[in-house]
C-alpha cells in the first residue's frame, strides 16, 4: 500500500486535510464563494447606535467595526493568511534547514561560525528586525512573507543543527562512508531523512505563529494594508470590540486554531507514516 | 605484490577537551595480511581493536603512520580516489541494528553500495540485489521490509550482503558475531568462510572471542591497550602462547574434554584507563609474572622466530 494511501486511512488525517483544502478551495475561488465584497461597509452593517451585528440571518457571521460582512472578510482573509503562512513558514524551514544541515554536517569553524551568526539573529529582537525591514522595503505580501521567514528561520536552524550533530554520529553514517558515499548522498539520504520528523514539526507548528506574526505586523501598519483582511488583522482590528462583539476576535481566532491544527495533525500522521519503525502504530 | 594491506607505525591519538594529553588508542601497530588470508586480532573491549579497523579503512584519520592497500598508499589519496578505492575494501560492523539505516528497505540497503559506485543499469542491480539476497539468506519476499522486523542474525545477513555486493578484495569485520547468540553465530561465520571462498576474499576478523577468532583466522595478533603483545600463525599461538596475557586468554576458554583439564590463570582487575596508561609495560600490573623491572621498561615487539612475534620483557630475557 503506497504511503498516500495509507495516509488517508487515518481519521485524523482525513479530516485535517478535508479542512486545509476547503480552506485553500475558499481562498481560491473566494469571489464565488463570499456572499458580499470584504471591503463593502454596509449601510445597514452597523446597529443604529453604532455597534457590530451580531451573527444571524442576515449576516451569518456577524459584521465588524466598521459594518463590514465578517464572513467575506474571513473568506478573502484566507488568501493573505494562507500565502504568508504557506511561503514565509516554507522559506522560514527550507533556510533553516539547509542552514543547521550545513552546519551541523561541517561542524569545526565553519560551522560554529554559521551558528554565531545565528545566534546573532536570535539576540536581535525579532519585531524591531521585522519594522526595519519592512520600512526599508516598501509593504507588499512578498516582502511581509520574506520578513517573517527572516525571523523564523534562526530556531529551525538551531534545532536542525543539534539533531543533524547527534545523526551524523550514528553508525550508519559512517557505514555509508565506508560504503564511499559523497557527502551530499549521506545528507540526502541518510541524515535528512532522520531530520524530517522535526522539520515536519517545525513546519507545521511554524504555521499558526506566522499568521499571528503577520498579524502582529498588520497591526503596526508594515503588514498586509488595510483595507484587505487577511485572519490576523480581522482580529487586531477588531479588539477594542472583543467584550460587547466577542465574535470578531473569536471567529477569525478560532479559523487560525483550525488551520494550525490541521495542519499539525496532517504533520504528524505523516512523520510517523515516513518512519518505518513507527507505521502502522498509534 | 602478496600484500593486501600493510599497516607501518600506526598511532592514534583522541584528545579530550577536560584533559590535555593525548589518550593513545593505538600505539605504533605495524602488521600486513596476504592476499586471500585472515588476520585475527584479538583484545578486550578498550583495546583498540575497533579503533585500528576504522583507520585500516581511514574512516578515521590516523595521526601518524602509513596504511597500503593493494600496494597504494591510503593517506594520500584524494578523498574522490579514496571513495572509489572503498568499493574494494568493505566493512561488517558489530551491530547491524546500528549499521543499517532504520528508514531503508532491505532492498535498497543492498543496493545502495551498487548505486554509489553506479554499478551497471538499474535492472541489472536489481538482479545483483536478488541473487546476493539469495547468497546471504535472505529471501526475496523479505526485501522491502525494514531492519527493525529482522531478527539479529538476518540483519548481519543484510549487512555481510552490502559488504560483499561490489565485490572487494578486503573485508574487515570488526565483532561480526559479538551480538549474536550462539547458534546464529555459527551460522554467520559459516557463511562469512563459505563467501570469503567464493569470493576469494581476504579477511580481518577482530573479535574478542578467542574460539571465533580459532575457528576463522590464519594468523592472530592480539592487542592490549593500543598495543600488539603477540602476533603468530594461529596454530602456534594457540599451542604455545609466549604472552602472559595471550596465555592467560587461551587459558580461559571454556574446555569440555574430561580429564584433560588446563590452569586457568586469572588475571585480576580490568583493562587500564587509556587516557593514563601504567607505565613501563602496560600490562604490568596485572601480569601475573612481572618483575619489578616491568613497571620502567616498556617492551617492543620482537620475533621469537620467522613468524612469532612477542612484547615482553621476561622473553627476550629468557630468549
Amino acid at each position: 500500500m503506497s504511503t498516500f494511501k495509507r495516509i488517508f486511512k487515518r481519521k485524523s488525517a482525513l479530516i485535517a486535510a478535508s479542512f486545509i483544502i476547503l480552506i485553500f478551495v475558499c481562498a481560491i475561488f473566494a469571489p464565488l464563494i463570499a456572499p458580499a465584497s470584504p471591503t463593502e461597509q454596509f449601510k445597514d452593517g452597523l446597529t443604529i447606535q453604532g455597534a457590530p451585528i451580531a451573527p444571524g440571518d442576515q449576516y451569518l457571521l456577524g459584521t465588524d467595526l466598521l459594518g463590514r460582512d465578517l464572513l467575506s472578510r474571513l473568506i478573502y482573509g484566507a488568501r493573505t493568511s494562507l500565502i504568508i503562512g504557506i511561503l514565509a513558514n516554507g522559506i522560514a524551514v527550507l533556510l533553516g534547514t539547509s542552514i543547521g544541515l550545513i552546519a551541523g554536517y561541517l561542524r569545526g569553524r565553519v560551522g560554529s561560525l554559521i551558528m554565531r551568526i545565528t545566534d546573532l539573529m536570535m539576540a536581535f529582537p525579532a519585531l524591531l528586525l521585522a519594522i526595519t525591514l519592512a520600512a526599508i522595503f516598501s509593504p507588499s505580501l512578498l516582502i511581509v512573507a520574506l520578513v517573517i521567514a527572516m525571523v523564523n528561520w534562526v530556531q529551525i536552524a538551531r534545532v536542525v543543527y543539534t539533531q543533524t550533530i547527534a545523526i551524523a554520529e550514528r553508525e550508519f553514517v559512517l557505514a555509508a562512508r565506508g560504503l564511499g558515499a559523497t557527502n551530499r548522498k549521506i545528507l540526502t539520504r541518510h541524515i535528512f531523512p532522520h531530520l524530517l520528523p522535526t522539520v515536519l514539526v517545525y513546519a507545521t507548528l511554524g504555521i499558526s505563529t506566522t499568521v499571528l506574526l503577520e498579524a502582529t505586523l498588520s497591526f503596526l501598519g508594515i503588514g498586509v494594508r488595510p483595507p484587505t483582511p487577511s485572519w490576523g488583522n480581522i482580529i487586531f482590528e477588531n479588539q477594542t470590540y472583543f467584550i460587547t462583539a466577542p465574535w470578531l476576535v473569536f471567529i477569525p481566532g478560532v479559523a487560525i486554531i483550525l488551520l494550525a491544527l490541521a495542519f499539525n495533525l496532517l504533520g504528524d500522521v505523516l512523520r510517523d507514516e515516513l518512519d518505518p519503525t513507527q507505521r502502522g502504530n498509534s | 605484490m602478496n600484500e593486501i594491506l600493510k599497516l607501518t607505525n600506526i598511532r592514534k591519538e583522541f584528545h579530550s577537551s577536560s584533559s590535555t594529553k593525548p589518550i593513545v588508542a593505538v600505539d605504533n601497530i605495524s602488521l600486513s595480511l596476504s592476499k586471500g588470508k585472515t588476520l585475527g586480532i584479538v583484545g578486550e573491549s578498550g583495546s583498540g581493536k575497533s579503533t585500528l579497523a576504522r583507520v585500516m579503512l581511514r574512516l578515521i584519520e590516523p595521526t601518524s603512520g602509513s596504511i597500503e592497500f593493494n600496494g597504494v598508499d591510503l593517506i594520500s589519496q584524494k578523498s574522490a580516489d579514496l571513495r572509489k578505492l572503498r568499493s574494494q575494501m568493505q566493512m561488517i560492523f558489530q551491530d547491524p541494528m546500528s549499521s543499517l539505516d532504520p528508514r531503508m528497505s532491505v532492498r535498497d540497503l543492498i543496493r545502495e553500495p551498487l548505486d554509489i559506485h553506479k554499478v551497471s543499469d538499474s535492472k541489472t542491480r536489481n538482479q545483483m540485489v536478488e541473487s546476493y539476497a539469495d547468497k546471504v539468506g535472505i529471501a526475496k519476499a523479505a526485501l522491502d521490509k525494514f531492519p527493525h522486523e529482522f531478527s539479529g542474525g538476518q540483519r548481519q545477513r543484510i549487512s555481510i550482503a552490502r559488504a560483499v555486493i561490489n565485490g572487494p578484495a578486503l573485508i574487515i569485520a570488526d565483532e561480526p558475531v559479538s551480538a549474536l547468540d550462539l547458534s546464529i553465530q555459527a551460522q554467520i561465520l559459516n557463511l562469512l568462510k563459505d563467501l570469503k571462498q567464493e569470493l576469494s576474499l581476504s579477511f580481518v576478523f577482530i573479535s574478542h572471542d578467542l574460539s571465533v577468532i580459532k575457528y576463522f583466522a590464519d594468523e592472530v595478533a592480539v592487542m592490549y591497550l593500543g598495543n600488539i603483545v603477540e602476533s603468530a600463525p594461529t596454530k602456534v599461538l594457540f599451542d604455545s602462547p609466549a604472552h602472559p596475557y595471550t596465555q592467560a586468554l587461551i587459558s580461559a576458554i571454556p574446555q569440555i574434554e574430561l580429564g584433560n583439564k588446563v590452569e586457568r590463570i586469572i588475571l585480576s582487575g580490568d583493562i587500564p584507563n587509556p587516557a593514563n596508561p601504567p607505565s613501563g609495560c602496560h600490562f604490568h600490573p596485572r601480569c601475573p609474572i612481572a618483575i619489578d623491572n616491568c613497571a620502567s621498561l616498556a617492551p617492543s615487539l620482537s620475533s621469537i622466530n620467522s613468524s612469532h612475534q612477542v612484547s615482553c620483557n621476561l622473553v627476550q630475557v629468557r630468549a
